[in-house]
């Protein structure tokens, strides 16, 4: 296992799209901040630190949904599976080791995507509206979250021979996924009731009842699939309104746990040829 | 040409990803109008009155949803047909058999268009087939109508020729395909960026509490984000430009001149068409 992942490592270092995939993120990074510099430089506008601290969920679920099948997707074409097998690995620590490779290269774009956001934001930016353990469980969170994508892009990648095949699937799966979120998300933002009335006395009178309002038990399954969907989590993490900061890690860790024991059971069976 | 042509339908007829993007499309189209219906009827509105179908233009909705995805489709469906030619060796051996680089280069335009020409009426199809019954007629213009069809044939006719240059000059399938999604996605998300940014108000209204605590109007403010003068005729030409700035203006419905669009279209496509070919012609196919 130590072996698979230092001559991934030494692949890495030599990897022109490892280095493009940081450079991008570093780029992001740099670019919203700049664009918040300039609100603040022209109007003075007031921004909190969260601001797009945490946009890299997102970008990344794109970015290692290109990443993980044209590093990894090689290793199919080039035969270099059967050489790893050849000289006595199993395949479930060749699986793993490319999981943990995913997750390293995920965790160090994120890190290169957070540098000139603190750099520039610490300065300027106001002091989150959060307190410092719920910032640390987001932050904790959305690493979670990175390793959740690499275990569904890793799955794809080690079941599917070739590599342009898997590259439109994590793709176009990406894409699916952030509709599907967005479609759970709709249904739950309708208010209960269409107006309310507060009396002189502070009572709260509620008006007509929203047709559209999701109530109930499909509520609670809606929920729970906004919190199981990578993509729900992204889109939670990015706009810093998380509902449930202490459970999305334990779903992002199912997540993971289920897309890996399902990915090297495939694999373990497949026909390596 | 017409040799290369048959044979890439021969080829388009035994593909996978042609049948599975056209199954994709009947599919979305279908669905889009019964997930429609079925919020409609979830909501209490009374689908048999003419007048509430009239209100609400439930058919045009849904109908020209296929103007936004059917770039991410087609740059899927193109990357991975054309890719294959490269991978397999396929190019040197039309050229091998004395066929032109030029007519190559145009029978591969010319298949990827027709074949996400036809995913496009799969859904079209599908959608009328199951919504008219459901959602009721058109009510909108029909010139409206017939010409953002129109407009979008020729806007995915911009988007073939983009894809196809990336196809045809990336020896790499893997590569062409991630360029041609990326680049529809950051696209995409650009023609959004432009759409918000034109649609800001000018004015800012506020409102304010009065003394006998009735709530009154403002005055109006200027919006620091409304933009004038030459930036706004760069973010429109740029808007009207982009072919998924016009995906976003046939889906709504929001444009205001069609021949300008398809004018606009035809110009991105002999651009990239002439662009691609060129570059076609001196590549080193190995």
């Amino acid at each position: 296992m130590r072996n698979l992942l230092a001559a991934n490592l030494f692949r890495l270092r030599k990897s022109v799209l490892f280095w493009g995939l940081l450079a991008v993120m570093f780029a992001f990074g740099a670019f919203f901040t700049l664009q918040h510099l300039n609100h603040y430089l022209k109007w003075n506008a007031k921004f909190y630190l969260t601001i797009d601290l945490f946009t890299y969920a997102l970008l990344l679920g794109f970015g290692m949904a290109v990443f993980i099948p044209l590093f990894f997707g090689a290793e199919h074409s080039d035969g270099t599976f059967r050489n790893k097998l050849a000289v006595g690995h199993s395949r479930l620590s060749i699986y793993l080791s490319h999981l943990i490779i995913s997750t390293v290269v995920a965790i160090s774009a994120a890190a290169a995507y957070v540098l000139p956001v603190l750099a520039v934001g610490l300065f300027i930016y106001e002091p989150p509206a959060l307190d410092a353990g719920t910032l640390i469980l987001l932050a904790l969170g959305t690493l979670a979250l990175l390793a959740a994508y690499c275990a569904l892009y890793t799955l794809v990648v080690m079941n599917c021979a070739r590599k342009s095949g898997a590259a439109v699937i994590c793709l176009v799966g990406m894409l699916a996924l952030y509709l599907a979120a967005g479609n759970v998300e709709v249904p739950l933002m309708h208010p209960e009731y269409l107006s309310m009335e507060v009396t002189d006395f502070g009572e709260v009178i509620p008006g007509e009842p929203n047709p559209r309002y999701v109530g109930g038990a499909k509520r609670q399954v809606l929920e729970t699939l906004q919190d199981l969907l990578p993509t729900g989590q992204s889109l939670q993490y990015m706009r810093v309104q998380v509902e449930h900061p202490e459970r999305l890690p334990l779903y992002s860790l199912f997540d993971t746990a289920v897309l890996t024991a399902a990915g090297a059971a495939l694999f373990r069976r497949k026909d390596l040829k | 040409m017409t040799e290369l042509l048959s044979a890439n339908f021969l080829r388009l007829r035994k593909t996978n990803a042609f049948w599975g993007s056209l199954g994709v499309c009947v599919g979305l189209g279908a669905l889009a109008a019964l997930g429609e219906f079925r919020s409609q009827v979830g909501l209490g509105a009374d689908l048999s009155v003419p007048e509430v179908i009239q209100a609400k233009a439930l058919l045009e909705g849904q109908f020209f949803e296929y103007a936004a995805f059917i770039g991410i489709l087609a740059a899927e469906f193109i990357a991975l047909f054309v890719g294959t030619e490269y991978s397999d060796g396929a190019i040197r051996n039309k050229i091998v058999v004395g066929q032109s680089r030029l007519s190559i280069y145009f029978a591969n335009l010319i298949s990827g268009f027709t074949a996400s020409f036809l995913c496009m009426a799969g859904y079209m199809l599908s959608c009328l087939a199951v919504g008219a019954p459901l959602l009721g007629w058109f009510t909108k213009p029909a010139p409206l109508l017939l010409s953002a069809i129109a407009g979008s044939v020729v806007m995915l006719a911009a988007f073939c020729a983009m894809f196809t240059f990336v196809s045809m000059n990336c020896a790499k399938k893997s590569t062409s395909v991630v360029i041609c999604l990326l680049g529809v996605f950051a696209l995409l998300i650009f023609a959004v960026y432009l759409n918000a940014a034109l649609e800001a108000p000018e004015f800012i209204q506020s409102y304010e509490l009065s003394v006998d605590g009735q709530v009154a109007l403002a005055p109006l403010e200027p919006n620091p984000m409304y933009i004038t003068g030459a930036k706004r005729e760069l973010y429109q030409f740029l808007y009207d430009l982009l072919p998924t700035g016009q995906s976003v203006q046939y889906t709504t419905l929001g444009f205001t001149d069609p021949l300008r669009l398809m004018g606009l279209s035809a110009v991105v496509a002999a651009v990239f068409s002439a662009a691609g070919a060129t570059l076609f012609r001196r590549k080193d196919l190995k």
